[in-house]
């Protein structure tokens, strides 16, 4: 009896010792990889990717590695969606125990950049330099955000730039140009208003939403220079473009520019109201082409889009846009068979999926030739008018990272609902400090 | 069996196996939380050793942090003061002869048995300012002026949820109330009614003395119940807007699994621990009460 009780005791002591001791030590697993030199086992290749399955991009995904599958006999790849905020959480965790699938869908700068820094992503620098035709086919400058030391860590396939969306049938009624300066916008806000429609369909619920705006509004004032300085921690969110930027989203807010309670309204409701026409505008992301000009949308044929309108005495140019690479994928350094995820992300650059891409109304990454007549005009349009494009800058919660990101966002949130700006910005400046890195 | 009960060494085989469990999931975790907290850790990369700077930082410098915690206690004590007396009055009131006891009680006892997320999408829709009940009921009896964004509104979030915790958790603390007043001997009300005392006058000297224990049960699991408040702050707020009904817990969550500051967010997860035990010795100390015999 003695003796079982004195060895069941050291088995609690030796399992307590080993969890104690069990912190996860990131270490490079090769299993599978045997497998796959034989050639006649199967290599199974998790992906995890953003989104909820019945999104087009989703579909056009989900494609891509059914027709991957098709072509390849000893590679199978398996793919699993998450909605994109518990995504964020998810692929976190998964990094941090060391599960992180064999590929992965990612965004920019600040939200890879710790995966790439504790050494959890594979570069594929090496492997574009060797076959030029593939990295030739991207549009120039796409890798930026995703360059860490000088090596590529990513490869993107969509891109996505902010645009003023509007309905052309509302303004023509009222008469309206499309505003192209910050007093016209003004202007418009009051015909608008008086004629019992909401100018600015905004649900800034989830708060990246409304950051949006002052983004744009703080570049077209301070140009890129302020932010860039807040990147390279040589300047402050003190710095007068952003403070600017803050009173005039309270201006916004004060105009009624923004739907009643539209800080507790949540982003695809907020759609719903431009889609039925009870907003005139819209400022989202390029990706919202397809959500409204899908088949049968009531916004067809009534649908245009603009550059966000210029501030009058600001440095910024009216043809610098917001936006980032976008649908972007990267190798974990875990990965089983990193030559079969690299011909994956090659198939996924390929026209092939390129211009089901863009014939979803995405602009793309790639140089692939669409027919026009097959285009979304919407795509058209954008692709258009960024062609003047002098810069694209990165949405700050994605060039910051989580922690500081999501701290701006808050920060424009309570400005609008009245918080004043000098004061949001202190905070956020202390807050700063504290946690970027 | 009594002599079997005795040995000690029986005694260690019977709770053996469950103390192994719990000293592996509670008692290891809560060390390894402990010793987490004395770094900078963002989960992926190296550990930064730097003692007690996350605690020194979360008082001194972290507003978000202190805002957390004035969240907290402001939970507690509101929980403290609506939910305890409302729920002894109606455990008074179903012990009573009344007619419907049984359906009462099921009704009370009912946001108990939903599940928190139910319940804060439930409640999200209550008070949504566009279609929610509460704003709609106002503007049928002309109250514009006093329609709000609730949970939207940086001034009326934290009252907001707080109903919402009073609705969830009263019918579990009237249930354990119920049983304590149930527990009284008739023959001691029937005494005192003999004697004519009044209803209110039951309530004070005979009632409430009587479960005295219950109540200071109930006061502690209250207590540490709000201090470690999370599931319905995550679905309805998650913290917001700008952390205006950020609490302890979900700001724990946010720094670990949302900044990935892992060792910023244990230090935090460290104080709530020892918040929890301070405040459940200080009320247990306050009524402490000799064992009662009828």
């Amino acid at each position: 009896m003695k003796k079982i009780a004195l060895l069941l005791l050291c088995v609690c002591f030796f399992a307590a010792s080993v969890l104690t001791g069990c912190t996860p030590t990131p270490t490079a697993e090769g299993t599978g990889g045997t497998e796959a030199a034989t050639g006649k086992e199967l290599t199974t290749l998790k992906i995890e990717a953003w989104g909820i399955e019945t999104d087009p991009n989703s579909v056009i995904i989900k494609e891509a590695v059914q027709l991957y599958n098709q072509r390849n006999d000893n590679v199978e790849l398996t793919i699993e969606f998450t909605e994109q905020e518990q995504y964020k959480t998810k692929i976190a965790t998964l990094m941090a125990a060391n599960e992180a699938p064999d590929l992965f869908n990612t965004w920019a700068a600040g939200f890879l950049k710790p995966f790439v820094t504790s050494g959890k992503v594979y570069s594929i620098s090496e492997d574009l330099d060797k076959d030029p035709e593939w990295k030739n086919r991207f549009v120039p400058g796409i890798f930026a955000g995703f360059t860490y030391d000088g090596k590529i860590y990513a490869s993107p396939n969509t891109q996505t730039v902010v645009c003023l969306f509007y309905n052309k049938e509302i303004f023509d009624k009222y008469n309206l140009e499309v505003p192209e300066t910050y007093e016209e916008l003004k202007t418009v806000v009051k015909t608008l208003n008086d004629n019992g429609i909401t100018p600015f369909a905004l649900g800034n619920k989830a708060p990246w939403v409304g950051a949006m705006y002052s983004e744009l509004v703080a570049n077209r004032i301070g140009g890129s220079e302020p932010f860039d300085k807040v990147y390279n921690k040589t300047g402050t969110w003190l710095d007068p473009s952003f403070i600017k930027a803050g009173e005039i989203m309270y201006e916004l807010a004060q105009m009624n520019a923004f739907p009643e309670g539209f800080n507790a309204l949540d982003n695809d409701p907020s759609r719903e109201m431009f889609l039925e026409g009870k907003a005139a505008m819209h400022v989202m992301g390029s990706w919202a082409i397809q959500q409204l000009t899908y088949e049968g949308s009531p916004l067809i044929g009534k649908l245009d889009v603009a550059k966000f309108p210029a501030i009058e005495g600001g440095k910024g140019d009216i043809n610098n846009w917001l936006g980032q690479p976008d649908q972007s994928f990267a190798i974990s350094a875990r990965c089983k068979d990193k030559e079969a995820a690299v011909k994956f992300l090659k198939l996924m650059a390929d026209p092939e999926i390129q211009l089901k891409f863009a014939e979803a109304g995405n602009l793309i990454a790639t140089n692939a030739q669409l027919d026009p007549a097959k285009a979304n005009p919407i795509a058209t349009k954008v692709a258009e008018l960024q062609k003047d494009m002098n810069e694209l800058f990165i949405f700050y919660d994605v060039a910051l990272g989580a922690a500081v990101g999501n701290e701006y966002n808050n920060a424009i949130q309570a400005i609008t609902a009245g918080t004043d700006p000098v004061e949001a910005f202190t905070t956020l400046q202390e807050y700063t400090e504290q946690n970027y890195e | 069996m009594e002599s079997m009960l005795k040995n000690k060494k029986t005694i260690l085989s019977f709770i053996l196996p469950g103390l192994i469990i719990y000293i592996l999931i509670v008692i290891i975790p809560i060390l390894n939380t402990i010793y987490h907290s004395a770094f900078k850790w963002n989960i992926l990369g190296s550990k930064n050793f730097i003692g007690f700077d996350n605690f020194v930082n979360m008082f001194t410098r972290d507003k978000i942090f202190i805002k957390s915690m004035k969240n907290t206690f402001l939970l507690m004590i509101s929980s403290l003061v609506i939910q305890t007396p409302l729920a002894i009055l109606l455990a008074v009131a179903l012990s009573g002869n009344i007619k419907f006891k049984r359906y009462y009680k099921t009704v009370f006892f009912m946001p108990n048995i939903i599940a928190s997320v139910a319940i804060g999408l439930l409640w999200s829709f209550i008070y949504n300012p566009e279609f929610g009940i509460i704003n709609r009921l106002l503007e049928a009896v002309g109250l514009n002026s006093l329609k709000r964004l609730w949970l939207a509104d940086m001034k009326t979030v934290m009252p907001s949820i707080i109903v919402v915790i009073c609705w969830q958790f009263i019918g579990y603390h009237m249930i354990l109330y119920l049983a304590a007043i149930e527990n009284i001997p008739k023959d001691l009300r029937e005494a005192a009614l003999i004697d004519g005392v009044n209803s209110v006058k039951m309530l004070w000297y005979i009632t409430l003395p009587l479960i005295r224990h219950m109540i200071g049960i109930d006061v502690v699991l209250m207590a540490t119940g709000s201090l470690r408040f999370f599931d319905l702050i995550y679905v309805m707020t998650n913290g917001g807007p700008n952390h205006a009904s950020e609490v302890i817990a979900s700001y724990m969550y946010y720094k670990s699994f949302r900044d990935y500051q892992y060792g910023y967010g244990s230090a935090v997860s460290v104080v709530l621990l020892v918040l929890c035990l301070v405040i459940a010795y200080i009320l247990q100390r306050l009524f402490r009460s000799e064992k009662l015999e009828y």
